[in-house]
């Protein structure tokens, strides 16, 4: 039985029909999670984050006029609750000169686990790093697979804007990343 | 094709997205070019490193528990937890209460300032503004004398705005000359400062002016 497409869905739930709007949810969470956690990289605020992605795109559908496609629109609104979320990460880091430093986790894995870790610590800084732009169309090209097109019109810029933050990013990871090659 | 094209193609390349023509060009590029057949490498090894990375993936009970969650927030219009941390509430708890201590004694400050000018105004404005004060006292005789002799506690209970502001600016005119009237009363004896309390009481307005 084919799934049922995603503007089929909309149109059943601007009806009225509230399944539909679960189909949705269960179609795209792990895409948006999985969005959002490469964003942000932690755990709790991503699945928080994306949960409110799914509260708000409830708030929003019946006013969604379906120019773009649904999962476009749904990732649109994931990125911008990551930028929102980087800005208060930002004033959270400020306070935290306050915290006490955290005690360092006694090393017993072997080592092939310690440099898997060094490497995911390596991969983290380095995609924190890049700016905003850059980091957005990285990680929504290379990991969610969307055309630069789709980037595009999520980032409400050009085509031709979507791929040279991409390409930027690429150059600067190979550069940060280069010791582990 | 130059190395400058190419390399702005190479990522397109590796991952297969170009055109046919511009993968055909690219790929004749490569096989005389060596430094870009390097870069392409990189881009290569890059990817392979990504790919390397073992992001943890949530338990089961998460997905199963996700669209649950979700509904439990469009139901109960929950804010998220967790991205307001409490010592940033309370940050800006000491910051709202520090702002309207602030305020408030900008406010009372003001206020007070504003009372004492209010205040001393008229004062400074009646003493600079005595040049003749012997006009006030013609200006209440004229307008007394339509209302006969009054008690004078009578007349100050009584009188209209302008009969006391005239009789206000002629007390004050006495309070200028405060240093000679002072220098009489001093004079007087407890027994004679006794009786002209007691005439002043029953003094009418007439025998003043």
């Amino acid at each position: 039985m084919k799934d049922e497409k995603d503007s089929s869905l909309v149109g059943r739930f601007k009806k009225g029909d509230e399944k539909a709007f679960n189909q949705l949810v269960l179609r795209y969470q792990k895409k948006i999670y999985d969005f959002i956690y490469r964003m942000i990289r932690n755990h709790q605020d991503a699945a928080d984050l994306s949960m409110e992605a799914f509260v708000r795109a409830y708030k929003n559908l019946k006013s969604f006029e379906e120019r773009s496609s649904f999962y476009v629109w749904l990732t649109r609104i994931a990125v911008n609750l990551c930028i929102n979320f980087s800005k208060r990460e930002k004033f959270r880091s400020f306070l935290s000169i306050f915290d006490l430093p955290e005690k360092p986790t006694a090393i017993s894995s072997p080592i092939e686990k310690i440099e898997e870790e060094e490497l995911k610590l390596a991969i983290d800084r380095a995609i924190k790093s890049l700016p905003k732009r850059q980091r957005i169309s990285f990680i929504l090209k290379f990991y969610q697979g969307l055309t630069h097109q789709e980037i595009a019109e999520i980032m409400e810029i050009s085509e031709g804007a979507a791929k040279a933050n991409y390409f930027q990013a690429i150059q600067k990871l190979q550069n940060l990343l280069a010791q582990y090659r | 094709m130059k190395c400058n094209e190419v390399k702005l193609l190479l990522v397109e390349y590796y991952e297969n997205s170009l055109d046919l023509d511009d993968r055909s060009r690219v790929k004749q590029h490569l096989s005389g070019c060596e430094s870009c057949r390097f870069r392409l490498k990189q881009i290569e090894q890059l990817h392979q490193l990504l790919a390397k990375e073992n992001v943890p993936s949530p338990e089961e009970s998460f997905w199963t528990n996700f669209l649950p969650e979700v509904r439990s927030r469009i139901k109960d219009k929950k804010k998220p937890r967790g991205i307001l941390i409490p010592k940033t509430r309370l940050a800006f708890g000491l910051l709202s209460v520090v702002a309207v201590v602030i305020i408030s004694l900008i406010l009372f400050t003001t206020d007070r300032r504003n009372m004492v000018e209010h205040r001393t105004e008229p004062m400074v404005e009646t003493i600079l503004s005595v040049s003749d004060p012997s006009s006030y006292t013609e200006q209440l005789a004229e307008m007394l004398s339509a209302q006969g002799e009054l008690p004078l506690n009578v007349f100050l209970s009584n009188g209209e705005t302008q009969d006391l502001e005239l009789t206000e600016k002629i007390l004050e005119q006495d309070l200028l000359s405060q240093k000679s009237l002072n220098s009489i009363l001093i004079e007087l004896s407890s027994e004679e400062l006794k009786q002209l309390e007691e005439s002043i009481k029953t003094l009418v307005v007439g025998d003043i002016l």
